[in-house]
């Protein structure tokens, strides 16, 4: 227990819409281990990100939390209140967005921000002006951020997407200790750019020997950094491996869909995609939740969510096609 | 009935059916919120009483030239609902007759202010940037910089009190709001692809206007128009409660109050029910155009 | 650029604003059907008398000439003309009621600042309970109710039902003002060092400005608590939190100052819009400031004192606007460095 930082355990999260409720996260099992990379993988709607708002404690006001429990260091934030919450993040949590225009707030300096995230974040002992500067300009430094007294005094308009994405990074630099959660971190930059940042990002969380959550649609990017990764489907995991295992060896069909769309610049041939959409939230099958989509659905994928099954080397799926410990896919 | 269901039905094939389709689908976002459909209710009310005055106030003849001074002050009672004023007139009739001007007036006023209003923005709008835009928006500048009320009150001072004179007035100073609108909408729609592509395709600037940018305008401007009748009858009994307007004996919501507040507080009813009357009209407008807002506004994820 | 070019911009644009609106009042004021001369004097007075009259205020000179000489008169002596009505200055009459208004208007924006901007922030805060729907209620009927109907109501509800507060009038009758300094009885009382004075005076204003400021104050109130709600689920704000940021901090600091951008320019127009209602609210308090002095000489047809009234009212309005819009460069670094927001 004491080598796993985090522990989410069954989580269900509905939001309350006009007119029904969104269950958006059904059951998510979910845990990372000090100084682990790991990936977080599924498309867009997933609920990926609703996780880690979940797991932030940064739902908004419509959403609720039926069932489930989320550990950090052993203790369960959902129990916690308002101020033992504050000290519980400002230790070593950071996270950095998918878009780093909206991540800065447009109407305050990055110097301003930064001193506050640096003076929070160790607890509730704030630290000395003086230091705070320098800690924030040796992270605007570090993120290889041109000028940086310059920057401490600029405002987020005046910068480049790609230099936002470096604020967002440096705001980690100053602070992160145990846990760094990018999501999307490169989706809105430039080609050129994804490459400098990803690397900024590896070498970061290798220096600090902090724990990695990568969220990203992009397989090749969760291959390149993580040692183990969750593959996300409405709401639901449904996979989970060592990067390695997964890559050569998908199990779940959701996971093989994925891997057969990746057009190949070799081989020939068009991608294939996988037919269908992600479920309503509103009314989800009952059952498996990738069911209707499923070429393999047989006859119990409909009753209730599969359980994770276990197919060797901590190759986890949850999916009824194994339910016998190996592949009976031939029998659909 | 999801929303599958609805685009696969046969009734989208024709565009009568993609009209009523549009129309019921409006209809169920704009009843969704019980008090939209209150501002409907409201609306429909008084527009009813002002279009039917004459059959439906009990004492059509008080709201011309009456008097009885026997019955004069009287409070409210089951003969006068709303009592009686200092002539002997009953209060609810003359309020319901001032309705008939309200609407009127409203309707005079966004009949000549929005096309010019909308019109001047798109122009500007378009050309934003251009020696066409300048002097559109710093003439309109001029008007805006002066609260339309106070606007209002000076043009309707200068002019004859009538009630042809006070519409002239608050249109005057009601249009540019209109452009400034619109103008901020277009500015920013004209950077849209679907602009641009209508550009390169050789399409005229005026099918651009009117069939590109105008059509993504309009959910705000009909907002804004339903909200404007209610904000229209208030600058109007303004106007009126200073003696611009409808001239007495006609009955105007404005002048009504002026009467009464000299009488408060004996008579109080003579000053509250028209100015109650006022909050009446502003409120369903208000709660119409909030309706109609959510109604037309995209859906979101 | 930089907060100084900006606000020189904004001035020179003033400017021609005001420029532009002397033209347009003074346009309005001579195309005035009817002899101003011959309505001031009535009816029966001599031609004669009439005409020097007409001499007198360049009214026998073509339009041109005649803006012209009035502008001089304006700017290089600060000479309005003489009051048509009340035989008097203009300036004068403007000195004496002015203060009166700006009283007014001046104790109603604070109400409508102060009010608006912490409802909203509560009602925010305690989204979708029952604070919240309370004060989304009250803001409504504030909104719909125009400023003369909350004044009928307040005047019959703390005047006359429970005698709290008096119904006429800047002072209680019989009482002396205090000795003249800015002309507002607020200030120069406290200047004199006479509380009783200032009370006297403030309780004078309370109902009137309440009224005033119900309708601005609501529409505040509401815009404020969108706009935070808007921006409570903005990333920064998710952000500052997962880093430990305390709530408060997050929502005072971080949440409030972008939020205020959009309510603080409603709340300007509607300040500069109050001008316009206070006659009505002044003329049910009875309450003797410019507005009413300007319905008066408006219906008068007192040309002179109408452009001085309408001269003075716009610079006020601009001085306003400028005012905001500095207010709004500083709150949003994005409107002095590019112009423009987003």
């Amino acid at each position: 227990m004491s080598e796993t930082l985090l522990d989410i355990k069954n989580l269900h999260v509905w939001f309350k819409v006009y007119g029904g409720v969104l269950k958006v996260l059904n059951g998510v099992n979910f845990n990372v281990k000090f100084g682990e990379k790991v990936g977080l993988v599924g498309e867009a709607g997933c609920g990926k990100t609703t996780t880690m708002k979940a797991l932030l404690r940064v739902l908004p006001n419509l959403a609720l939390i039926p069932e489930g429990d989320i550990f950090v260091r052993g203790k369960n934030i959902l129990k916690l209140n308002s101020r033992e919450l504050a000290d519980l993040r400002g230790r070593g949590l950071s996270m950095i967005f998918q878009d780093p225009t909206s991540a800065l707030n447009p109407v305050f300096t990055i110097g301003q921000q930064l001193y506050d995230i640096i003076k929070y974040s160790a607890g509730s002992s704030g630290q000395k002006v003086a230091n705070k500067k320098n800690v924030a300009l040796s992270a605007l430094h570090e993120a290889r951020l041109p000028d940086p007294e310059r920057m401490l005094d600029s405002y987020p308009i005046q910068l480049s997407g790609g230099m936002r994405q470096r604020v967002c990074i440096a705001s980690a630099i100053a602070t992160a200790r145990d846990l760094l959660i990018a999501d999307e971190p490169t989706t809105n930059l430039d080609v050129t750019i994804q490459d400098q940042v990803l690397r900024l990002i590896g070498d970061l969380v290798e220096k600090k020997g902090a724990s990695l959550i990568l969220i990203t649609h992009s397989l090749g990017l969760a291959r390149e950094i993580t040692e183990r990764v969750y593959v996300m489907y409405a709401g639901n995991m449904i996979e989970m491996a060592a990067t390695s295992l997964l890559f050569k060896k998908p199990f779940h069909p959701y996971t093989q869909g994925l891997l057969a769309s990746v057009p190949r610049l070799s081989g020939g041939g068009f991608a294939e995609g996988i037919p269908g959409r992600i479920p309503d939230y509103r009314n989800p099958p009952p059952g498996c939740r990738f069911e209707p989509r499923c070429q393999y659905a047989f006859e119990p994928c409909s009753k209730a969510m599969p359980p994770y099954i276990d197919v060797g080397d901590g190759h986890q799926v949850a999916c009824y096609l194994y339910q016998n410990g190996q592949e009976d896919r031939k029998n659909a | 009935m999801t929303t599958e269901g609805m685009l696969t039905s046969s009734s989208l094939k024709n565009p009568w059916g993609r009209t009523l389709y549009s129309l019921k689908r409006t209809w169920y976002k704009f009843s969704r919120n019980w008090l939209s459909v209150l501002g409907l209710v409201i609306v429909v009310t008084i527009v009813f009483l002002a279009v039917f005055a004459p059959y439906v106030a009990p004492y059509p003849q008080h709201a011309g030239k009456f008097v009885d001074f026997k019955g004069k002050n009287q409070p409210p009672s089951w003969q006068h609902l709303m009592g009686t004023d200092t002539i002997g007139r009953d209060i609810l009739s003359r309020i319901i007759f001032a309705f008939r001007n309200a609407l009127l007036m409203a309707i005079v006023v966004l009949a000549v202010s929005v096309p010019l209003g909308t019109l001047t923005g798109l122009t500007a709008g378009y050309y934003s940037g251009t020696w066409t835009d300048t002097v559109i928006m710093r003439v309109t500048d001029v008007f805006i910089s002066i609260p339309p009320i106070i606007l209002a009150l000076s043009i309707a001072a200068v002019l004859k009190p009538t009630l042809m004179n006070s519409m002239i007035a608050v249109t005057v100073s009601w249009w540019p709001w209109y452009t400034r609108m619109t103008y901020s909408l277009a500015s920013s729609i004209k950077n849209e692809y679907y602009v641009q592509a209508a550009e390169l395709t050789g399409a005229s600037k005026i099918y651009i206007l009117f069939h590109e940018i105008l059509p993504n305008c309009s959910s705000s401007l009909f907002t804004k128009m339903a909200l404007d009748v209610g904000w229209v009858t208030l600058v109007g009994a303004a106007l009126s409660f200073v003696g611009l307007g409808e001239q007495p004996p006609k009955p105007a919501l404005g002048t009504m109050i002026a009467e009464g507040v000299e009488r408060m507080p004996a008579q109080w009813w003579i000053a509250l029910f028209p100015a109650l009357a006022i909050m009446f009209v502003v409120l369903g407008f208000n709660l119409f155009g909030d309706g109609i807002r959510d109604a037309l506004s995209p859906e979101e994820a | 650029m930089r907060l100084g070019p900006f606000i020189l911009r904004r001035l020179a644009i003033s400017i021609f604003v005001l420029f532009g609106l002397s033209v347009l009042i003074f346009l309005i004021a001579r195309v005035v059907p009817g002899d101003p001369a011959r309505m001031a004097l009535g009816p029966r007075a001599p031609v004669d008398v009439v005409e020097r009259l007409r001499q007198q205020m360049y009214l026998d000179k073509p339009l041109l000439q005649q803006y012209g000489l009035w502008l001089r008169d304006v700017v290089a002596h600060g000479n309005l003309g003489d009051s048509l009505l009340t035989r008097r200055p203009v300036k004068q009459d403007i000195r004496e009621f002015f203060p009166a208004t700006l009283e007014l208007v001046g104790l109603t924006a604070i109400f409508i600042i102060i009010a608006g901007i912490s409802l909203g922030v509560i009602s925010a805060r305690y989204a979708n309970t029952w604070v919240d729907k309370v004060v989304r209620l009250f803001s409504y009927l504030g909104i719909v109710t125009p400023a003369f109907a909350w004044a009928v109501i307040l005047m019959l509800l703390f005047c006359f039902v429970w005698h709290l507060f008096p119904s006429y009038g800047r002072l209680t009758e019989g009482v002396t003002p205090p000795v003249t300094i800015t002309g507002m009885y607020t200030i120069d009382s406290l200047l004199n060092g006479r509380l009783d004075l200032f009370w006297d005076a403030v309780v004078h204003l309370i109902l009137p400005a309440i009224a005033l400021a119900l309708p601005p104050m609501s529409q505040a109130a509401r815009l404020t608590r969108s706009s935070m709600a808007d921006n409570q689920n903005k990333d920064y704000i998710a952000s500052m939190i997962a880093y430990g940021v305390p709530n408060r901090v997050v929502t005072g600091k971080y949440l409030l100052k972008p939020s205020l951008i959009s309510p603080i320019t409603v709340m300007a127009l509607d300040i500069a819009a109050t001008f316009g209602y206070a006659f009505m609210v002044e003329k049910v308090f009875g309450f003797p400031g410019l507005a009413r002095y300007g319905i008066q000489v408006m219906l008068n047809k007192d040309v002179n004192a109408i452009v001085g009234v309408v001269m003075v009212l716009g610079v006020v309005f601009i001085t306003l606007n400028i005012v905001v819009d500095i207010i709004v460069a500083y709150l949003d670094p994005r409107i002095r460095l590019l112009g423009r927001s987003i």
